[in-house]
C-alpha cells in the first residue's frame, strides 16, 4: 500500500511538473535543475517516507517519470487528433495555424512553451492581423530607402555647385542655377516623404504609445516618492504641535 | 550611549544600502532632460520657420492675384472654451489654405517631441522627487520634534532619542533611494526601444528642416552674389553676401541629426549603467555631456 501511495504521489507531482514547465514565464536556466532537484528530491519529500526511505523513494521516482511522460503522451495524442489544426512541429517551435475568422483565443489564456522554443509565450491573437507580428523592422529600416534617395540628391547638388564654382559663362551659370533650384525642390519632396514614412509607420505609433505609458508610470512613482517626503514634514509638524499641547497641559496641571 | 552602540550596526548597514543607490545619476538625468528641452526648442523654432515660409508663399500668391479675403469665424467666449477655429485669413468662399506638405509633416511630428519631452521630465521628476535637501530638512525637523515630545512627555529633558530618529531617517532615505532606483531602472530599460525609434524620427524631422533651411539660405546668398554688379553699392552688397554665407556656414556645422542621435546614445548609456549598477558614471556623463552640447548648439542655430 505504501509503495503504491508513493508511486501515485510521484505521478501527480510528475504531471504537475510538466504542467508547470509548459506554462512557465521565464527563460530556461541551469539553476532550474537545482531548484527542481530541491523540490522533487529534497529533504521535504524524503522526510515523508520515514524509515522505508529507499523502497518508497524508488516508487516515488517511477511515479514521477510516469506522470511527467503521461502528460507529454496525452499532448501528442491530442495534437494527432486535432484534425490538422496542430502538427508535431508545435512541439519544436510552437508553430500553429492562423485562427479562422470565427475562431478566437480568449484574452488571458495562458501562453504555452514549446520544448524547443527560444523564449516562452506566443502570439495568442490572429497573427496575420497583428502588424507588430509581421513587421519587425526598426524606423531606421523604414527610412533607409528615403535616406539613400536624399543622399543621391545631395550628391547631385554638390556636383552642380562644384560646376558653378568653375563656370565663367553666364548662360551656363544660369542653367546651372536653374538645375540647382529644381534639385532643391526635389530634395524638399524627398524630405517630406521621409518624415511621412517614419511618422506613419507602425513602429513610431507603437513607440509613442509605449513611451506615453512608461511616462505615466514614472510620474506616478515620482508623486508617490514625493508624498513620502511630504508625510515626514507633516509628521514633524504634528509632533511639534503635540509637544506644545503637552507642555501647555503640563503647565496648567 | 548604549542605545547608540546597539543601533550603530543597523545604521551603518542602512547607510551602506543607501549609498549603493544611483542617486549619483541625478545630474546626468537633469542634463538629459535639458538636452531634450533644447531639441524641443529647436523643433519649435524650425516649425515656426516653416510656418512663416508657408504664410509668405501664400501672401505672395494672394498679392499676385489681388485675392479678395476674409477672416475665419473664430470666437471669443469667456466660458473657458475659445473653440477650435483659429483667427486666420482665407479667400472668400474658399477653405482656409492647408500648410505645405513639409509644414504638415513637421506639424505632425509634434506628438513625438511632446512624448520625448514628457518622458525626460518624468525621468527628472523621479530623480528629483523627495529631493535630498528637502528630505534632510524634513528629517531634521522630525528629529527635533520627537526630542521635544519626549522631553515634554517626561516633564524634563531626557536622554537623547536622536539615534532612533536617525535610524528611521536613514531607513526612509534608503527606501526612497531604492524606490527611485527601481523606477528609473525599469522605466529607462523599457524606454530604450521607443526612445531609439522616436529619436530616429526626430533626427529625420529636424534634419529635413535643417536641409530645407540651408537650401533657402543658400538661394538667398546666391542672389546676393549674383547681384553684386559693378556699381557703387558693390561694397554694401558684398557685406550682405558675406553675412549670408557666414550664417550658412554656422548652420552647416550644427547638424540636428547628430544631436538626436546623441540623445539615443545618452539614453542607452544611462540604461546600461542602471541595468548593471556598476557606477558607470563617467560613460553616462560623457554621453550626456556630448548630447547637451550638441542640443544647445542646434537650439542656437535654429533660433531666429
Amino acid at each position: 500500500m505504501e509503495v503504491w501511495g508513493a508511486f501515485a504521489f510521484g505521478t501527480v507531482l510528475g504531471w504537475f511538473l510538466y504542467f508547470t514547465n509548459r506554462y512557465r514565464k521565464g527563460d530556461t536556466q541551469l539553476s532550474d535543475i537545482t531548484t527542481l532537484i530541491g523540490v522533487i528530491g529534497g529533504s521535504a519529500v524524503t522526510a515523508l517516507f520515514g524509515d522505508a526511505k529507499t523502497t518508497l523513494f524508488g516508487a516515488y521516482g517511477l511515479g514521477l517519470a510516469v506522470g511527467f511522460f503521461a502528460y507529454f503522451i496525452v499532448l501528442v495524442i491530442m495534437v494527432r487528433n486535432s484534425g490538422g489544426v496542430f502538427t508535431l512541429t508545435w512541439f519544436l517551435d510552437g508553430r500553429r495555424k492562423v485562427l479562422k475568422d470565427d475562431e478566437i483565443i480568449p484574452e488571458g489564456t495562458r501562453p504555452t512553451v514549446a520544448p524547443m522554443a527560444m523564449r516562452p509565450g506566443g502570439v495568442l491573437v490572429n497573427a496575420s492581423a497583428d502588424p507588430a507580428f509581421t513587421d519587425t523592422r526598426s524606423v531606421l529600416d523604414v527610412v533607409a530607402e528615403r535616406d539613400t534617395a536624399i543622399e543621391a540628391t545631395n550628391d547631385a547638388l554638390r556636383e552642380i555647385r562644384q560646376r558653378l564654382g568653375n563656370e565663367t559663362d553666364q548662360t551656363e551659370r544660369d542653367k546651372l542655377f536653374q538645375m540647382e533650384d529644381q534639385l532643391t525642390d526635389k530634395l524638399e519632396e524627398l524630405v517630406v516623404l521621409r518624415i511621412r514614412a517614419a511618422l506613419d509607420s507602425q513602429q513610431v505609433q507603437d513607440a509613442l504609445a509605449k513611451l506615453k505609458a512608461i511616462t505615466g508610470e514614472m510620474k506616478a512613482g515620482a508623486a508617490q516618492m514625493k508624498n513620502t517626503a511630504d508625510a515626514l514634514a507633516q509628521a514633524a509638524k504634528i509632533i511639534g504641535l503635540a509637544s506644545k499641547v503637552i507642555g501647555i497641559v503640563g503647565a496648567l496641571a | 550611549m548604549t542605545l547608540l552602540r546597539s543601533v550603530a550596526p543597523y545604521l551603518a548597514s542602512v547607510l551602506f544600502l543607501a549609498g549603493c543607490s544611483p542617486y549619483v545619476y541625478k545630474q546626468e538625468i537633469d542634463g538629459f532632460a535639458l538636452g531634450v528641452k533644447d531639441l524641443a526648442t529647436a523643433y519649435n523654432d524650425g516649425r515656426a520657420y516653416i510656418m512663416t515660409r508657408d504664410l509668405e508663399d501664400q501672401d505672395a500668391r494672394w498679392a499676385q492675384n489681388r485675392a479678395a479675403l476674409t477672416i475665419t469665424a473664430c470666437e471669443f467666449r469667456d466660458t473657458g472654451n475659445p473653440g477650435n477655429v483659429e483667427c486666420v485669413l482665407h479667400q472668400i468662399a474658399q477653405p482656409v489654405p492647408s500648410p505645405s506638405p513639409l509644414g504638415a509633416a513637421v506639424r505632425d511630428a509634434g506628438p513625438i517631441v511632446k512624448a520625448l519631452s514628457d518622458y525626460s521630465s518624468a525621468l527628472a521628476a523621479v530623480a528629483n522627487a523627495a529631493d535630498r535637501e528637502a528630505l534632510t530638512a524634513a528629517q531634521t525637523k522630525l528629529k527635533a520634534a520627537v526630542q521635544g515630545l519626549a522631553n515634554e512627555a517626561a516633564g524634563k529633558p531626557v536622554a537623547t532619542v536622536g539615534p532612533l530618529v536617525d535610524l528611521f531617517s536613514a531607513l526612509t532615505t534608503a527606501i526612497l533611494d531604492q524606490q527611485r532606483y527601481a523606477i528609473l531602472r525599469s522605466g529607462v530599460t523599457a524606454a530604450q526601444a521607443p526612445v531609439a525609434d522616436l529619436g530616429v524620427t526626430l533626427a529625420r524631422t529636424l534634419g529635413g528642416i535643417w536641409m530645407v533651411r540651408a537650401s533657402e539660405l543658400r538661394d538667398a546668398a546666391n542672389l546676393e552674389v549674383r547681384n553684386l554688379g559693378s556699381g557703387p553699392d558693390y561694397p554694401s552688397r558684398l557685406r550682405k553676401a558675406r553675412e549670408r554665407v557666414a550664417a550658412l556656414e554656422t548652420l552647416r556645422t550644427k547638424n540636428p541629426s547628430v544631436a538626436a542621435t546623441d540623445l539615443v546614445a545618452a539614453h542607452d548609456a544611462l540604461a546600461k549603467a542602471l541595468a548593471d549598477d556598476s557606477r558607470q558614471v563617467e560613460a553616462v556623463a560623457n554621453a550626456v555631456g556630448s548630447f547637451v552640447t550638441q542640443a544647445k548648439a542646434v537650439k542656437d542655430a535654429f533660433a531666429k
